[in-house]
């Protein structure tokens, strides 16, 4: 079964508009991720031995790859690009953007190399960014549990469920993207497995990780030990509304005795 | 002014604005011309036609009283006043429409009728219980509210209710006993049947009255459509020659069944006629307005302007003070007095509002507030 975090397989773009300076050849692919978003990779064919070539389509791949990342938010410590030269190729990368520069033979490898790595990443920038939203409302859901049923009669609000739901779902999106950011160094190395350890070096991704699990992890306790006193408050209210209402029977019964009481005095 | 009205919920204003002009009409008809339509010794069929919503003005006024409690007591919560003070309020508030009651009856039904428990107490006792109760869950509540209403025939029978009942007003002698009786079961306004009307106001407010999205209208139609049925039944099955189950003193079991529905059913209607065409208040608003916001002082006021004459007149013609109650005039003369004893207090509520003058609501948030 597909991940729904799982890119939709490659597709050309169906009016690639290939950048001026490129050589014909060249070809644009986009990778549907779904949510009106893609990822836009460019392919640059060059010959064998024109690394000088290489070297002056990398700047221009990176400018393009640049422009249209302009309105990605990167993580703090994450570079805006990156740029890779590998053994004579070169491979761009930003958060909506790619561009792999290499011979023929090996393009389509480091295409799918640079693909992986573009998924993982955005599926950590995604969870950074639902736990910054999370981190932003942890401090007021918590109050809103600790307040309810204490200086007011109202119950706790419901959408403090929600973000126990979301930091569970949070934490456990991290969790399976575990294995691809701290994937071992292979032995002996391909071309592939380099790219992507550069690329995870370059863009932090390890750190990111580790810092975006360890805020999943305070605010899971915190939804936690705020579900368990709203579920507590709750058990309250029901065993209060049941003492209040053997209150109500009993002063029902009190004064039921009481009228009885003083009509049998006034008969006297 | 219109700050302030901006915060009023023009459903509950309407809703007691038709309470305080039936209770004004009721009033006047019974004791100027001694229309007992709602008592035990006069069944429902004997009375003139006119006067049948009349008994439906307390109830108003009772339930309302639940709901305008709950209404100031979340308000004072979101002013972020804390419970001890919010406790004091309402203690005072208690307390203040309670002993306005004594007062009341002093001035108006003479030091005799002290402890006729009328429906000022009952309000006064109302909010007393609604204070101590008011953390309760809003279920335990109706269901006070349904056992008050279920307890009060065999209370009466217990008590004896005709007994006091004889002259066809309250008689008691003034003795420990009979008092708390009167206050409990057999008096004008007894806590029971008649404290169900503030508790149900009280816990069905939010439902009724609530803010859009959170109020159910439709749940208090249904409800209250369910509750005119099974009063209908009642009715009809209490007597034969139909409506003799249908007095006010005694309260009978159809009486608050029916009046509960058609509380709750006129409640729903008015608070969903108004959210759809909010227009109507722009025009009706102006001039039923005054009349909920000084419903305390309309009260007390009407019982002055037509008692207090009545009173005078049998001290200079009569043997007695009280010789010409109930027989002052014909119902038709004593309507008419009604209908313009409303069309002036309107007129005048309206400048007192206009000029910022104070009337009894000002005197009970100056001592209570």
């Amino acid at each position: 079964m597909m991940d729904r975090n799982d890119p939709q397989p490659l597709t050309a773009v169906p009016d690639p508009e290939i950048p001026a300076g490129f050589p014909s050849g060249s070809a644009i692919r986009r990778i549907d991720w779904g949510a009106q978003r893609a990822f836009d990779l460019l392919l640059v064919p060059v010959s064998e031995g024109q690394e000088a070539e290489g070297s002056s389509l990398s700047v221009l791949a990176r400018e393009w790859a640049t422009t249209g990342s302009g309105g990605s938010q990167v993580a703090a410590g994450c570079p805006g690009s990156v740029l890779i030269p590998l053994y004579g190729n070169h491979v761009v990368w930003s958060p909506e953007r790619g561009a792999v520069i290499a011979e023929a033979g090996r393009l389509d490898t480091l295409a799918a190399a640079l693909t992986e790595f573009a998924q993982c990443e955005r599926r950590l920038r995604d969870l950074e960014q639902r736990g910054d939203s999370l981190n932003n409302r942890v401090e007021t859901d918590a109050a809103s549990i600790l307040v309810a049923g204490e200086a007011t009669d109202q119950p706790p609000r419901g959408g403090v469920q929600g973000s126990q739901l979301e930091s569970i779902s949070i934490r456990a999106e991290l969790s399976k993207i575990a294995p691809l950011v701290h994937a071992p160094v292979l032995h002996p190395p391909t071309a592939a497995s380099q790219l992507a350890e550069r690329l995870r070096d370059r863009t932090r991704l390890a750190e990111r990780h580790d810092l975006a699990t360890n805020r999943a992890d305070f605010a899971v306790q915190v939804y936690e030990a705020c579900g368990q006193r709203a579920f507590d408050a709750k058990i309250a209210r029901r065993q209060s509304g049941l003492e209040w209402a053997i209150l109500v029977i009993l002063l029902g019964q009190m004064a039921l005795m009481l009228v009885e009481i003083l009509s049998s005095r006034t008969g006297q | 002014m219109r700050a302030q009205a901006s915060h009023r919920q023009p459903s509950i204003d309407l809703l007691r604005a038709i309470a305080i002009t039936l209770m004004v009409v009721v009033h006047f008809v019974e004791n100027l011309s001694g229309q007992m339509g709602q008592t035990a010794g006069a069944p429902l069929a004997s009375t003139p036609l006119w006067m049948l919503p009349s008994g439906f003005a307390a109830p108003i006024f009772t339930f309302l009283s639940g709901t305008s409690y709950r209404i100031w007591v979340v308000a004072q919560v979101r002013a972020g006043k804390d419970a001890d003070s919010i406790h004091k309020e309402s203690l005072r508030r208690g307390l203040f429409l309670f002993g306005l009651g004594f007062v009341f009856n002093v001035f108006v039904w003479l030091p005799e009728d002290l402890f006729n428990w009328d429906v000022l107490t009952l309000i006064g006792t109302g909010i007393l219980v609604l204070t101590l109760f008011r953390h309760a869950p809003d279920g335990v509540l109706l269901m006070a509210a349904l056992l008050m209403a279920i307890l009060a025939k065999p209370m009466q029978d217990a008590a004896g209710y005709q007994e006091y009942w004889t002259n066809g007003y309250f008689d008691p002698d003034l003795t420990l006993t009979e008092v708390t009786l009167g206050w409990l079961v057999t008096g004008y306004f007894p806590l029971f049947p008649w404290l169900a009307y503030p508790l149900a106001g009280y816990a069905l407010g939010p439902t009724l009255f609530g803010p859009a999205g959170k109020a159910k209208p439709w749940l208090g139609f249904t409800t209250g459509l369910g509750l005119l049925f099974f009063g209908t039944i009642m009715l009809i099955a209490g007597n034969g020659t139909g409506l003799a189950a249908w007095t006010m003193f005694p309260p009978t079991p159809a009486y608050i069944t029916c009046t509960m529905g058609c509380v709750l059913v006129g409640g729903s209607c008015a608070q969903a006629a108004l959210a759809r065409w909010p227009w109507l208040w722009e025009w009706i608003g102006g001039w039923i307005e005054p009349l909920s916001r000084h419903s305390l002082s309309i009260y007390l006021l009407h019982h002055l302007a037509h008692i207090w004459p009545l009173w005078a007149y049998g001290a200079w013609n009569g043997p007695e003070i009280t010789s010409y109650w109930q027989l002052a005039m014909s119902p038709s003369a004593s309507f008419g007095l009604s209908c313009c004893f409303m069309v002036g207090v309107t007129l005048l509520f309206r400048w007192v509002d206009r000029k910022h003058l104070p009337s009894m609501e000002t005197l009970m948030r100056w001592i209570c507030e």
